[in-house]
């Protein structure tokens, strides 16, 4: 009984054995399963990067992608090669919130697989703060993401790009309305944004920052009283727009206001 | 169609791109100090008096140590021989300095006649006298400027006590120390600090007390009071009280404008004058600045060069304070997709209207995440409809650069100011302009004047846009006109006529 109990442990541990049960548990997608044998693999034998990247691929799929994400480096530090499972890296950093670090094995990725890796890589130049880039790889991820592309544009400052987009599209949310308007406001002026970031307040006043835009672009348009309840509530979280508060304060006629206001907006900017 | 077409084949065509044989050397290298980013100054004199203007660059030199190691990281003085042939005269002159240096402030500060200099530097300012046989000597030792090894971008030769003789401000940056200079990330790669990882600094003035001899007045005078980030220096009679005031750009934080009080003190007014930031309240990363009267109203107005979507904003002077202009005007349309420097008030189609000329590029490095787009091109913006507007030209015949320095000089006597410009590791470059117009020329050999040339108003200073200065003769394009009156204000002087003068001569009042 023993040595019968022993061959099969034995037989049981055959890497060759494991890899075929991990493969069909794959297969049938039993991720866990999966997971374990390729464990037991990597145990048996730690220097071959096959199993630490079919673990990480196991992890992966079962949505656990933090933990796929070492087993995936591993592997690309012992094949550094370009190849497909970049994706699944830089996906897995993705989805781990590592948008930085996913940005060089989707840029990898991009190059062999275009199609499946421009959104990811879009996601992680978003998520990594570099918006041009991004802006142009929602852009090239198709029309669905011409909304993200022109915010990324916004963000980048890129106002003609970003105009071309939101001229494309047709949403009503305050959001689009005040990125709308405020872009326009860059590549047109004050008198071509009023009407969006009156639409954007009207849609939702507590968007202070449409609030400002639309308190400067008033102000900038001679509607210097028009703009002053949206410059009072628009200041409170941007200090900045007390220079144009206390500029409308004063055309207005009300000088304590203006100089109280311009007082404190010197204090915040710290010249004194 | 075929009109506009014509027009474009002859703005484009009124430019000939001539390189210089010296090129800035910043020492940028894997790890950005902050200074590698700043070089770029330009001074254009005649040094020699042979009527020619002459060419000086101040350099870098090694970092951090701010120490020049090597000849290509000279200073460097071009001689005009005329037909835009130049011969470096530096080692004769005695010019090629010591340290890491910006900008040159030339002016006769000892009132003999020549043309010195004074060079400003990461440590410190060198003063040159000019002794007129070709050699400058640095006097800076026994002169008494000493700007205590601040880092200085630049300032302007004023006589702000009207005694006769040019005092001088000193623009100064901020404290900078290797040591302490944190390895800064855009988007994960080195670049460049922004300006909050740097400590203020305040601005320095020295009165000429004669005989070659300076004295600090700098906290007498109030302007110590104030620490900014200071990039340039534009001195005028911007309230006409007949005393020159001064307006400093500063980096991030709210500009300055010292109001001469006529007493020796200054008071820093710039909110109270519009001038601090623009309308959005946020403070730009103001560089290089100019003042002259471009609207005909014979006030002094103000234009400064800032980054991408902080336009280049202009201010006309209304007597008692500044509007910004950059919206009627469409200046703020046209510049808010450019970064720049240097930038000059210049009529550079003799049509009797002042142009804007200006050096751009990004104040980030070329080896940054953003490098690809941080070389720009030199813009010339046209004044329209007596000044209400302003037009995008053709692009001037130069490749993107990361161009610094910019001044407007009439280089080979024809008329016509040319554009001397700088840029980062790139060839110095003359623009040879061949316009139409009539122009005359005002060889006011004293700053501070106030000429009035028909409808046209100017005034003499030799420091313009970024780190840079021109003791050249004050310009006006004239147009049609063949005859013009002249008037030239002299601050407690009575006022000098020149009826019926003739266009196309250099009047020596």
């Amino acid at each position: 009984m023993f040595v019968i109990a022993a061959f099969a442990l034995l037989f049981a541990q055959d890497p060759a054995t494991l890899s075929n049960q991990a493969a069909a548990a794959m297969r049938a997608q039993r991720f866990p399963e999966a997971e374990s044998l390729y464990r037991k693999l990597v145990a048996l034998e730690p220097a071959n990067p096959m199993w630490r990247m079919n673990l990480g691929l196991a992890l992966y799929s079962s949505g656990q992608y933090a933990k796929a994400v070492p087993e995936l480096e591993a592997y690309h530090k012992a094949k550094p090669e370009p190849g497909p499972l970049h994706l699944v890296l830089g996906t897995a950093l993705l989805k781990s919130e590592k948008p930085c670090p996913a940005v060089a094995p989707l840029e990898v990725a991009q190059r062999w697989d275009k199609e499946r890796a421009n959104l990811p890589l879009a996601d992680a130049y978003f998520g990594c703060k570099r918006y041009a880039l991004a802006a142009r790889a929602y852009e090239a991820a198709g029309s669905s993401h011409a909304r993200r592309a022109a915010h990324c544009y916004w963000q980048a400052r890129q106002y003609p790009e970003a105009k071309r987009l939101y001229q494309s599209l047709q949403a009503t949310d305050a959001e689009f309305l005040y990125e709308f308007g405020d872009t326009l406001a860059r590549t047109d002026g004050p008198e071509a944004a009023l009407p969006h970031l009156r639409r954007a307040v009207e849609t939702n006043p507590a968007l202070i920052a449409a609030r400002g835009e639309l308190g400067k672009a008033l102000l900038a348009t001679g509607g210097a009283a028009a703009s002053i309840p949206h410059l009072e509530a628009a200041a409170t979280a941007d200090p900045a727009l007390l220079l144009p508060l206390s500029r409308a304060y004063r055309t207005t006629g009300r000088t304590t206001d203006a100089d109280r206001t311009q007082e404190k907006y010197r204090q915040h900017m710290g010249t004194k | 169609m075929l009109r506009i077409v014509l027009a474009l084949f002859a703005a484009a065509s009124q430019w000939q791109s001539i390189p210089l044989p010296f090129t800035l050397a910043t020492s940028e290298g894997a790890r950005k100090h902050l200074p590698a980013t700043m070089p770029g100054g330009i001074a254009v004199f005649d040094y020699d008096g042979d009527g020619l203007l002459d060419l000086f660059f101040p350099n870098g030199a090694d970092l951090p140590s701010g120490r020049k190691t090597s000849p290509r990281q000279n200073n460097i003085l071009l001689h005009n021989m005329g037909g835009f042939r130049f011969e470096d005269r530096t080692s004769t002159a005695k010019l090629a300095g010591a340290g890491y240096d910006f900008a040159a402030l030339a002016a006769d500060y000892d009132n003999d006649g020549r043309v010195d200099l004074l060079v400003c530097g990461l440590r410190g300012v060198t003063l040159y006298r000019n002794y007129g046989n070709g050699v400058f000597e640095d006097v800076t030792a026994t002169s008494g400027i000493d700007n205590r090894g601040r880092w200085s971008t630049g300032g302007v030769w004023l006589d702000y006590d009207r005694d006769g003789d040019l005092d001088l401000f000193l623009v100064n940056y901020v404290r900078w120390d290797p040591a302490t200079e944190p390895p800064c990330k855009v988007e994960g790669l080195a670049d460049f600090c922004h300006p909050r990882y740097f400590e203020p600094d305040a601005n320095a003035l020295f009165r000429n007390e004669g005989g070659g001899r300076f004295r600090d007045v700098s906290i007498e005078s109030g302007i110590a009071a104030h620490k900014g980030k200071g990039m340039a220096a534009a001195s005028a009679d911007f309230d006409l009280d007949g005393y020159p005031d001064i307006f400093v750009t500063n980096d991030r934080v709210l500009n300055f404008f010292f109001r001469n009080l006529g007493n020796g003190r200054f008071e820093e007014r710039a909110l109270e004058w519009g001038v601090a930031a623009p309308a959005s309240g946020n403070p730009p990363s103001a560089m290089g600045v100019d003042a002259q009267d471009y609207d005909h109203d014979g006030r002094f107005d103000l234009i400064y060069t800032a980054l991408r979507d902080e336009t280049f904003p202009l201010y006309r002077n209304r007597g008692s304070d500044f509007e910004e202009t950059g919206l009627p005007t469409k200046l703020d349309l046209l510049t808010r997709p450019m970064a720049g420097w240097g930038i000059a008030f210049a009529d550079l189609d003799n049509d009797g209207w002042r142009d804007i000329a200006a050096a751009r590029s990004d104040v980030l490095s070329i080896t940054g995440p953003r490098g690809a787009t941080a070389r720009e091109p030199l813009s010339w913006f046209r004044s329209t409809a007596s000044a209400k507007r302003f037009e995008a030209t053709p692009a001037l015949p130069v490749p993107p650069q990361m161009y610094r320095g910019i001044v407007a000089a009439d280089m080979n006597n024809d008329g016509c100011l040319d554009l001397v410009a700088t840029a980062l590791q790139a060839p110095v470059r003359i623009l040879r302009n061949t316009c139409r117009g009539n122009w005359l020329k005002i060889a006011a050999t004293k700053t501070g004047v106030r000429v009035r040339v028909g409808d046209q108003w100017g005034h003499t200073s030799t420091s313009v846009g970024y780190a840079s200065s021109c003791a050249c003769p004050l310009h006006f394009g004239l147009g049609d006109a063949a005859t013009v009156d002249v008037e030239l204000f002299e601050p407690g002087a009575e006022p000098r006529r020149f009826p019926s003068t003739k266009a196309n001569q250099t009047l020596v009042p």
